[in-house]
Formats: C-alpha cells, sequence, structure tokens
C-alpha cells in the first residue's frame, strides 16, 4: 500500500506525459478492439446469412452471360429424387437515381408455401392484391427519405411508370442479406424488367439431404447443360471472400495501429531520462534495493496500461454495441451501395481479450521496467551526478 | 570504538579507460564513534568521494570501507541498500530532493520501503518535520521552498530513520549565514545527542565547533590536521 500510494505521487508528478501515454494506449486499445468487435459481429451476422441460403442456385448463361430461361424448366427438376422444394424467381436491379442506390428486386410467387418458409414468414399475412411490394429496411428508409410513403413509381424499360404500393416492411434473419431486397409478386417483377410472362431468371432449390446437393447439382447441369449450378458451399466461398475483403482493410488498419504501439513501446524502452537516472538514484542513495525500485516502476506502468486497458476495452464495446460503431461499420458492410441498417449484436470473446492483454500488457512492462532496472544498477552516486 | 575505518582506499573514475581520475589515493582513517569529524579542503579535493565511499553510495577501487564492524565496499547491492537505510543519513550538498513531492513525501521516501505500518511511518516523518520547523509547509512540493527550507527537509529526511552516522557534504553552501549558522548548531546537537558526524566541507565557519577531529583533503590524500 505505501508503495501504490508512492507510485500514484510519482504519477501524478509526471502527469502530462503519464495522461499522454495512457490517452495514447486508451486509443490504440480501443481502436484495435473495436475492429475485431466490428469484424466478429459481421461475421457472426454473416453465418446467420449463411445458414438462410437455398441449398442450390441454377442459373442459365449464354456466351458467359445470365439470360432468361423458360418456367417450363421447374417442374422436371421437382421430379427429380431429393428435391424438397423449387422456388421460381425473376430477378434483377433496379437503379433508383434519386438515391443513386440500387436496389434488388426479386419477383416471387406468393403463393408458394416455400418462398414464405425461406424468407422467415415475413409476408406470411400480406393480403395486398395487385401490384404491391415487401421492402427491406434499408429500402423503406431510402423511399421515406424521397417521400414515397405509401407506393412506389417503378419506371419500366418501356418508359411506363408502374405504380406499386408498399403493402410492409420485408425482414429476415439477416438485415445484411436483405436490407436492400424489394418482393414483388412475379408478373410485376416481369414488367419491370419488360420480361416475356413464361420467363423467370433463377430457381432456389432445397434438397431433403444437404449432402446429396452436389449430385443433385450435377445431375441438374446434366438435364439442362446451359445452366449454372450453384451450390451452398460455392456460396459460402463467395461471401467469405467478400468478407475477406472487407476484413483486409480493418487488418490495414490493424496494423497501422500496431506499428504505432511498437514504435511508442520502443522509443519508451531505449530512453530513461537524466532526470529518471537521476531519481532512481536518489531513491537508492535513501536506502532502496534494485527490487524496490523495480517494484515501483511496474506499479507506475501496470496502473498505465492496466488502465488504458480497461478504459480502451469499454469505450471499445460501447462505441461498437451502444452507439453502433459510426464511421467504422461502413468500411464493412453492405453489398450494395444502399448500407444495411443491421444491428451490431454484443458477445464477448475472452480469447481475444485474453491475447490482445497478453501482446499489450506484458511487453509494455517489460520496455519500461528494463531501462529502469538498467539505470538501479547504476552506483547511487554515479546516477546522482 | 572506532565506528568507521578506511583501510588503503583508493578511487579512481574511469578506471583503466581514457578518462581515469585518481579521486583518492591510499586513504587510511579511522573515526571514533558519536565524533564529530571535519573534512576540509578545497573543491575536487576528493572529500564528497570519500563521503560517497563511506555511505556506500560508491565503490572503492581499491581497499576496503569498515562502518560499524561490516565491510560495506563489498557488500551487495541490496545489503548496501539496507545499511545506507539503517545506518546512514546523508545530508547533499545540493539537497537531492524529488523536487515535485511534497516536504513529507520527501521525508517519507526512505521508510516507504521499511517494514513499518503506514501510521508508524507517518508518525516518525511529522516528528522530524517538526524538528527541523518545517511541519507547516508539509503539503507543499519541495520545488516551492526556499533554499533554507529546503535545507531543513533535506535533514529532515536524513534524519527520519535516525540513523547513528550523519554525514553532510557541503551543507552550507547554499545558504546565508544565518541558515548556515542554524544548521551547524544543529549539527552540534546531533552530535550530543551521540550521533558519529562527518561534515565535508570548506566552511571555515565550522571550526568554531568543538570538533573531535579536523582532516585536510588535498589532492587525494587525506592529512590529520
Amino acid at each position: 500500500m505505501k508503495m501504490l500510494a508512492f507510485s500514484l505521487a510519482s504519477l501524478w508528478r509526471r502527469r502530462y506525459k503519464n495522461l499522454a501515454l495512457f490517452f495514447i494506449f486508451s486509443l490504440l486499445i480501443f481502436l484495435v478492439m473495436s475492429i475485431f468487435l466490428i469484424a466478429g459481429s459481421i461475421k457472426n451476422e454473416l453465418l446467420t446469412t449463411l445458414k438462410a441460403l437455398p441449398d442450390i442456385y441454377v442459373q442459365r448463361t449464354v456466351g458467359g452471360r445470365l439470360m432468361p430461361m423458360k418456367i417450363d424448366r421447374v417442374d422436371p427438376i421437382e421430379e427429380m429424387a431429393g428435391i424438397e422444394w423449387v422456388m421460381p424467381r425473376v430477378w434483377g436491379f433496379y437503379y433508383f437515381p434519386a438515391a443513386g442506390v440500387n436496389f434488388s428486386v426479386i419477383g416471387v410467387d406468393f403463393d408458394l408455401g416455400s418462398y414464405k418458409k425461406e424468407y422467415n414468414d415475413a409476408i406470411a399475412s400480406i393480403e395486398a392484391k395487385g401490384d404491391f411490394m415487401v421492402v427491406g429496411e434499408g429500402v423503406k428508409r431510402i423511399l421515406q427519405k424521397h417521400y414515397y410513403k405509401d407506393f412506389f413509381n417503378f419506371i419500366a424499360p418501356t418508359g411506363d411508370f408502374i405504380k406499386v404500393k408498399l403493402a410492409g416492411v420485408f425482414s429476415s434473419n439477416s438485415a445484411l442479406e436483405s436490407s436492400d431486397t424489394i418482393l414483388v409478386p412475379m408478373a410485376l417483377a416481369r414488367k419491370i424488367f419488360a420480361m416475356s410472362e413464361d420467363e423467370i431468371t433463377d430457381m432456389l432449390i432445397k434438397v431433403q439431404n444437404p449432402k446429396e446437393a452436389p449430385t443433385i447439382a450435377k445431375n441438374i447441369q446434366n438435364l439442362y447443360p446451359d445452366t449454372r449450378v450453384i451450390t451452398k458451399d460455392d456460396l459460402k466461398v463467395s461471401y467469405q471472400n467478400m468478407f475477406d475483403y472487407k476484413s483486409g482493410l480493418f487488418l490495414a488498419l490493424f496494423i497501422g495501429s500496431f506499428f504505432a504501439f511498437f514504435v511508442l513501446v520502443f522509443e519508451k524502452a531505449s530512453s530513461v531520462g537524466k532526470e529518471q537516472i537521476k531519481e532512481i538514484g536518489i531513491l537508492k542513495a535513501l536506502g532502496w534495493r534494485v527490487e524496490d525500485v523495480l517494484y515501483l516502476k511496474f506499479l507506475e506502468s501496470a496502473v498505465v496500461i492496466f488502465s488504458s486497458f480497461v478504459v480502451g476495452l469499454v469505450v471499445s464495446y460501447f462505441f461498437v454495441f451502444v452507439l453502433q460503431a459510426p464511421l467504422l461499420r461502413d468500411i464493412f458492410s453492405g453489398f450494395s451501395v444502399l448500407k444495411p441498417q443491421f444491428i451490431l449484436k454484443p458477445f464477448f470473446d475472452t480469447s481475444l481479450v485474453v491475447t490482445l492483454f497478453l501482446i499489450v500488457v506484458p511487453l509494455y512492462l517489460a520496455a519500461t521496467i528494463v531501462p529502469s532496472w538498467r539505470a538501479a544498477v547504476i552506483d547511487p552516486e554515479e546516477a546522482i551526478r | 570504538m572506532d565506528i568507521i575505518v578506511c583501510e588503503n582506499v583508493t578511487k579512481i573514475y574511469g578506471y583503466k579507460t581514457a578518462k581515469e581520475h585518481v579521486a583518492l589515493k591510499d586513504v587510511n582513517l579511522k573515526i571514533a564513534k558519536g565524533s564529530f569529524v571535519l573534512l576540509m579542503g578545497p573543491s575536487g579535493s576528493g572529500k564528497s568521494t570519500l563521503l560517497s565511499l563511506i555511505a556506500s553510495l560508491l565503490r572503492p577501487t581499491q581497499g576496503r570501507v569498515i562502518v560499524d564492524g561490516e565491510v560495506v565496499s563489498k557488500l551487495p547491492d541490496r545489503f548496501s541498500a539496507d545499511f545506507r537505510r539503517q545506518k546512514i543519513g546523508f545530508i547533499f550538498q545540493k539537497f537531492n530532493l524529488l523536487e515535485d513531492l511534497s516536504v513529507q513525501e520527501n521525508v517519507l521516501v526512505p521508510l516507504i520501503v521499511s517494514d513499518e505500518s503506514i501510521k508508524v511511518i507517518e508518525e516518525k516523518a511529522k516528528r522530524a518535520m517538526q524538528r527541523f520547523a518545517i511541519d507547516h509547509k508539509a503539503l507543499m512540493p519541495v520545488r516551492k521552498l526556499s533554499g533554507g527550507e529546503q535545507q531543513r527537509c533535506a535533514i529532515a529526511r536524513a534524519l527520519v530513520n535516525d540513523p547513528p552516522i550523519i554525514l553532510a557534504d557541503e551543507p552550507t553552501a547554499n545558504l546565508d549565514d544565518a541558515l548556515a549558522r542554524q544548521l551547524i548548531a544543529t549539527l552540534d546537537e546531533l552530535k550530543k545527542e551521540g550521533k558519529t558526524i562527518v561534515v565535508a566541507t570548506h566552511d571555515p565557519r565550522f571550526l568554531d565547533l568543538d570538533v573531535d577531529a579536523l582532516y585536510e583533503v588535498k589532492e587525494g590524500n587525506v592529512y590529520s590536521a
């Protein structure tokens, strides 16, 4: 207790330097921790997305370009062994120039039970007739911002206006996936994209046994050689690549932070001021042992680094999970120009905190104690002089 | 009984380097317990080095220093630190206070590493500050004190452990006449309490005291005067 009180007094004597160190370390720990927390939270969100994906996607390509296919291809696939359901879709991007964003318009058969199941029963209660749409939360925000509250006017490739009633807000397990989505009846989607009545863009397929998905995919490919059949595993790789790209940006930030940290530590490690050497000499002249001096320096450093670590940690949790990481989250999020309004859900990763602690704290303590030890083993008279 | 004995002590700074400087040459000295001893001589003669060797702040290049029956010149660090804390009260020429600490904190410094409780050491510090009339400035940072007050704080710190030996290096060098005489009187009083006092100085006012021994230090040699 005596030594702790003295070390606090000693810290207070050099308060400007110590406060600067405290703020720098808190900032670094906050930044690094925030990066990991955002990355972890988004990864959790993506895992949810992956769970919700269909087992197989079927598209048609001609010369490498995606082309519509006839809806009569659905029945033969549905009759294949191992298929639970097939969901035909008409899908495409619709550019909304006023906001400068692309919406993902998906035309589906609202009568299909499979569709309700796929989208978490989000549209189960929709009873609208005619041209209606159910939108993701991101779309709703954008439309409201541009004064579209009850309806929206699509402009068909022919130049005609198609007035569509806003029937509800779509929700899904994953906000990342659904934020920019507009669900419409298939007939309406065909009107928006100027497609003929017997055409679809793709099919989503659910198989009874996921292990059979590659075999079934191969069978579909054999049946319709002009199709591109994508399994859930292929999609997982695509999602992972996208996430890794975003993580890479964060990693660059992370390396920058740590480089700054190491420079700071090195600076601290390689220099003990003349005043400090003299102070250590005085302490030794007054009967302090080398270990007493080192204990004092340990306490001083520990107070700075522990308090920085705790403050950095707490502030990062507050910043990421309470404030929802303004600015930083934009680096990670968004499949399209339209940013999804997903919530960063709190989690606590013990291994992450322990790893960061073990990287930062012992290194800092060693970096501050070693030079003090070098000063403490000098004869007191020489140190004072 | 001799409390301090120097046997063939030589101190060479920068030994075996280009900057080699002989500070003390083959010094032999005996100081009796309870005596008041003056080491006089010009600046750079080796007085301060001799005091530092006695206090085990330095190690001799040759010879040995024995204090209270213990060969302090050969003590490992932890024992020499304990020796200084228990046996020596050192009054430095430039005070060597920790400038941003308060008077009370400075006086407490030697006691912090002792085994005594906070209550006991605070009581000791309070008594030392009262004795040297600096207790009214207990909470003031020492850098805000006058030279005389800083000197009193340094003496309180040197004596807070009640050491049997007091070593003072040019203690009047930074004081005005009145304060210098006050300090000399204080040291004389401490001698009467049975402390062994060794003062390195070239201040002739000390000659007014009834000292037990006077040594002249000249170019690293010590002569009995």
